[in-house]
C-alpha cells in the first residue's frame, strides 16, 4: 500500500505523506479508518521510526489524520477531489511527454505535432477534460 | 546486601565458567578418586596382603616415622592425586583463558558489565572450588577408609588435615601459575608450551648457568653424586628453591611450613599477576605468542639466553681438545646467540589459529 | 547518551583509528559504514568495551565504558557471529542474559525466536548462518539494554531473513532503542537510520542521514557542447560514475571552495539535469578513491 521509491528526488517523509494521500484518494482507506502505528510502518517499510512520525506530524497539520492518544491515528475524513485529480493530471503530463519522445523519434517535427494538438482539442478542448484522459490520443497514434 | 550483589554479579560468570567446562568438572573428582582412595581401598579393604601387612604395622607402626611409612604409605598416593590434579588445573587453565580467545567467549565476556578482575576472579574461583571440592571429598573418603581398616587404631586426623591443606596449596598454586601464564600468552599452542617450559625452567635454567659458570671454572654447586658428603653450596638450595615438583611431590614427613608458605606466596604472586595483565588484556594481539609487548621481550631474551648456553655447552663438547673448556663455550655461545636471535624474531611476528 | 572522545588505536603497530569523535543521542539509530578493513568492527568492539582504546575514551550516558564496565547494564555488543554461544541452547543464552541484564524480558525472547522459526532448546551452533545472525539480534534486544551495538547483523543471510532482522531492528528503535548497526546495505541504512557515520583513514565523519550529501556533492546528468572536457571531468572535483553517448552522469563537489560548479555553467552545457543523490553516491565520493585498508 505504501511504498518507498529510491530513486525519487522527494524526501522520504513526504513520499509517506503523498502515499496516504493518494490512498485516500484511491478510497483504499476510509474515514475513521486506523493507519498502521508508527513502529508498525517504521517496521513494515524499514524507515527510520523519527521520518515516520515526521510524516504522520505534517498529516495530522494537514487534518487528513488524527490521533487519539492510547488508541491510533485515524483517517479524517474522505478524499478531497484536487488530490485526485492532480495524480490524474500527473499522469498526463507524463503521457504527453512520451508523445514528444516518440514524434522526435518518428522525425516528426514540432510544428506538425502541435498541429496535430490543435486539431485535438479542437474537437475534445475544454469543457469536456472529463473523458479526455488519453484514450483519443491514443487511439490516434 | 553487598554480599548478594557480590553473589548476583557473579553467579553468571560462575554459571559460564560451569558451563565451559562442565565434563570436565565431573571428571576430575573421580580420577582424584582413582588415584587416592581407590588405591587406599585396595590396599586396606580388598587386598589379601592386608592380614599380613597388619602383622607388619603392628611390628613396625610404633615408632613415629614408621606409622606412616607402614600405615599411609608416606602419603605417596596423596602425592600422585596432587600430580593429577596439576594436570588437570594446566588443562582447566588452558580451556579457560587459551581457548577462550579463539572461539569468541572471551569476547563475549568483556562486552557484559563486568570488570575484568571479576571475569577472572570468576575463573580462580570456579577452578580453586573445584580442585578444593575434589581434595575435601577424596580426603574424607580417604579418611573413611581408613578408619574402617583394619589399621584404624592409627588413624591419625592431623595426617588428613595436613594433606588436605598442603595439597590444596600446591594444586592452587601451580593452577595460578597456569592461569597466569595464560593470560600473557596469545593462543592454545603458546600457552602449553610455556605452561611446561616454565614449570620445568628453574631447574633446567639451574643447570644451564652451572654448566656454564663451570666452563669459566667457577663452581655453584657440590660435585659428585647424592652420596657426596662435600657440604651444599648457594646452586645446591637454589635447586631445591625453585624444583616446584620437589614441592608438589612432598611426602608426608616432607611437607613443612616453610614449604606452605613459599605456596602461599607464590599462589598470592602469581593470581596477583594473572588477574593484572587479564584486566590489561590487548584482546587484538589474540593467537600471537605473547600478547603483551613485554612478555615478547621477555621471551625474547630468555629464550637467547637459554638457547645460546645450550650452544655454549654443545661448543665445549665439540672443541674439548683443541682449547679449554671457555674457549669452545664462547664460540658457541655467540652462535647460539645469533641464531636464536633470529629465529625468535620471525616466530614472534606470527600469529597461530591454536 | 553516547559520546565517543579522540579515541585512537593502533594495531599491530598500524594506525586503525586516529582522533575518533562522535555523539549519539536516545531514541535514535545510526548507520556505521566504511570500507572492508575500515577498523568498523575494531571501532565497535572499543565501544563495547571488548579492546582497550590506546587514547580517548567512550561515555556512555557519562560514564567511561572502560573504567565502569557496569556502565554498560544498558549496552548490548551483537558480534557477527554467535560463536561464542556454541554449546548453548536458546533457552540457556537467555537464561545467562536474564542474570546479567536487568531488564531482560524472556517473553520478548520467546516471541521473536517463534516468529523466526527458531528452536530455543536446539544448540547453536547446529544453527545454519542466517538463523544464528537472527538468533543473536533476538537475544541481543531481548535485553531492551538502551543502546545497541551490531555488526554487520545482515551479511551472509538470505534477503527473507535480513528483511526480518531488519524488521526487528526498526521495532526496537521505535521502542526507544537506540542503535548503532555496522553495515554494507547503503540503501537500507539510509532510511533506517538517523545519522550516517562514514569511517575514512581512522576518522568518523558524522552525517545526517536525510541529507547526507548536502553541501557536499551533488550528482548531475550531462550533455556537452561538442566534445567533452578532458580536463575538468578529470579535475578532483568531479567524478564520473558513468557515460552513456553523450550523457554523462556525474558527481560535483559543492562544498564550499569548489569551483567546479561554476565551470561546469560556464561550459554552457546542452543539459544539466539534477539527480538525488543516494548515500550510495556519498559512499563512492568520500570512498571511492581509497585503495583497500590492509
Amino acid at each position: 500500500m505504501i511504498r518507498i521509491d529510491e530513486r525519487s528526488p522527494t524526501p522520504i517523509y513526504e513520499q509517506i505523506v503523498q502515499n496516504f494521500k493518494a490512498l485516500i484518494a484511491k478510497g483504499g482507506l476510509a474515514e475513521g479508518d486506523r493507519i498502521p502505528s508508527v513502529r508498525e510502518l517504521s517496521a513494515t517499510l524499514l524507515v527510520n521510526h523519527n521520518t515516520v512520525a515526521k510524516s504522520y506530524q505534517e498529516l495530522e497539520r494537514q487534518g487528513v489524520i488524527v490521533s487519539l492518544r492510547g488508541k491510533g491515528a485515524f483517517v479524517t475524513k474522505a478524499a478531497e477531489e484536487p488530490g485526485m485529480e492532480r495524480e490524474r493530471l500527473l499522469r498526463l503530463r507524463d503521457e504527453l511527454r512520451r508523445i514528444a519522445v516518440e514524434a522526435h523519434h518518428l522525425g516528426v517535427d514540432s510544428d506538425k505535432l502541435l498541429a496535430w494538438l490543435q486539431e485535438e482539442i479542437k474537437e475534445y478542448g475544454k469543457g469536456r477534460e472529463s473523458d479526455a484522459e488519453g484514450a483519443p490520443s491514443k487511439q490516434k497514434d | 546486601m553487598r554480599t548478594k550483589s557480590l553473589w548476583y554479579g557473579m553467579r553468571p560468570l560462575l554459571g559460564r565458567e560451569y558451563a565451559q567446562a562442565r565434563l570436565f568438572i565431573f571428571a576430575v573428582p573421580i580420577v582424584h578418586f582413582l588415584t587416592l582412595g581407590l588405591p587406599r581401598m585396595n590396599e586396606w579393604l580388598w587386598s589379601e596382603q592386608s592380614a599380613g601387612m597388619i602383622g607388619r604395622f603392628q611390628r613396625n607402626a610404633s615408632a613415629h616415622g614408621d606409622l606412616y611409612r607402614y600405615v599411609y604409605d608416606n602419603g605417596n598416593h596423596e602425592v600422585a592425586g596432587r600430580l593429577w590434579l596439576l594436570l588437570a588445573a594446566f588443562v582447566l587453565a588452558l580451556v579457560q583463558i587459551g581457548v577462550e580467545r579463539r572461539n569468541g567467549s572471551q569476547e563475549l565476556l568483556f562486552s557484559l558489565p563486568y570488570s575484568r578482575g571479576r571475569i577472572f576472579a570468576a575463573k580462580w574461583l570456579l577452578g580453586a572450588s573445584l580442585f578444593g571440592g575434589s581434595l575435601l571429598l577424596n580426603t574424607l573418603i580417604d579418611a573413611v577408609v581408613m578408619a574402617a581398616s583394619p589399621a584404624s587404631h592409627y588413624f591419625r586426623a592431623d595426617y588428613f588435615a595436613v594433606q588436605f591443606g598442603y595439597s590444596l596449596l600446591v594444586v592452587l598454586a601451580g593452577y595460578s601459575c597456569a592461569l597466569f601464564i595464560g593470560t600473557v600468552t596469545g593462543s592454545v599452542a603458546s600457552q602449553t608450551i610455556l605452561t611446561w617450559v616454565l614449570a620445568a625452567l628453574p631447574i633446567v635454567f639451574v643447570e644451564l648457568l652451572d654448566a656454564s659458570l663451570q666452563a669459566h671454572g667457577i663452581y655453584m654447586s657440590r660435585q659428585g653424586g647424592y652420596d657426596s658428603y662435600s657440604p651444599m653450596l648457594w646452586g645446591d638450595r637454589i635447586r631445591i628453591w625453585l624444583n616446584f615438583f620437589g614441592y608438589a611431590s612432598a611426602q608426608y614427613l616432607a611437607i613443612t611450613w616453610v614449604k606452605a608458605i613459599f605456596l602461599i606466596g607464590l599462589t598470592i604472586v602469581s593470581a596477583g599477576l594473572g588477574l593484572l595483565a587479564y584486566s590489561r588484556n590487548p584482546t587484538e594481539n589474540n593467537g600471537k605468542l605473547m600478547v603483551f609487548k613485554r612478555g615478547e621481550t621477555v621471551l625474547r631474551y630468555g629464550f637467547v639466553i637459554c638457547a645460546s648456553m645450550v650452544a655454549g655447552m654443545l661448543g665445549t663438547e665439540l672443541f674439548r681438545l683443541s682449547a679449554g673448556d671457555q674457549f669452545g663455550y664462547d664460540i658457541g655461545f655467540v652462535l647460539g646467540c645469533a641464531l636464536s636471535a633470529l629465529g625468535i624474531r620471525n616466530l614472534l611476528r606470527m600469529r597461530f589459529k591454536y | 547518551m553516547l559520546k565517543a572522545r579522540h579515541l585512537s588505536k593502533r594495531i599491530d603497530g598500524k594506525p586503525v583509528l586516529t582522533e575518533v569523535g562522535f555523539e549519539l543521542e536516545a531514541g535514535k539509530v545510526a548507520g556505521l559504514i566504511g570500507r572492508n578493513g575500515a577498523g568498523k568492527t575494531t571501532l565497535l568492539k572499543i565501544m563495547s568495551g571488548i579492546l582497550d582504546p590506546d587514547g580517548g575514551e567512550v561515555l556512555f550516558e557519562d560514564r567511561s565504558i572502560h573504567r565502569e564496565p557496569e556502565a554498560k547494564r544498558e549496552l548490548v555488543f551483537i558480534p557477527d557471529t554467535p560463536e561464542a554461544w556454541y554449546g548453548y541452547t536458546g533457552w540457556g543464552a537467555a537464561y545467562m542474559f536474564g542474570q546479567i541484564y536487568p531488564r531482560f524480558d524472556p517473553v520478548y525472547f520467546k516471541d521473536t525466536m517463534n516468529r523466526f522459526g527458531l528452536p530455543l532448546d536446539r544448540n547453536i551452533r547446529h544453527f545454519s548462518k542466517g538463523m544464528r545472525m537472527m538468533f543473536s539480534t533476538a537475544l541481543g534486544l531481548s535485553t531492551r539494554a538502551r543502546l545497541v551495538l551490531l555488526d554487520e547483523p545482515t551479511n551472509g543471510i538470505d534477503p527473507i531473513a535480513k528483511k526480518q532482522v531488519l524488521t526487528l531492528l526498526m521495532e526496537a528503535a521505535a521502542d526507544g532503542m537506540s542503535l548503532v548497526v555496522s553495515s554494507h546495505l547503503l540503501e537500507e541504512l539510509e532510511r533506517m537510520t538517523d545519522a550516517i557515520w562514514i569511517l575514512r583513514s581512522g576518522t568518523v565523519e558524522t552525517h545526517a542521514s536525510e541529507s547526507a550529501a548536502e553541501g557536499i556533492v551533488s550528482k548531475l546528468q550531462v550533455v556537452f557542447q561538442g566534445d567533452a572536457p578532458a580536463a575538468w571531468l578529470n579535475s578532483a572535483d568531479v567524478r564520473v560514475l558513468d557515460h552513456i553517448g553523450r550523457v554523462y552522469t556525474l558527481l560535483l563537489n559543492v562544498a564550499s571552495g569548489s569551483t567546479a560548479a561554476a565551470e561546469l555553467e560556464s561550459m554552457n552545457p546542452l543539459l544539466v539535469e539534477p539527480l538525488p543523490v543516494r548515500l550510495e553516491d556519498l559512499y563512492v565520493w568520500k570512498l571511492g578513491g581509497e585503495t583497500y585498508a590492509n
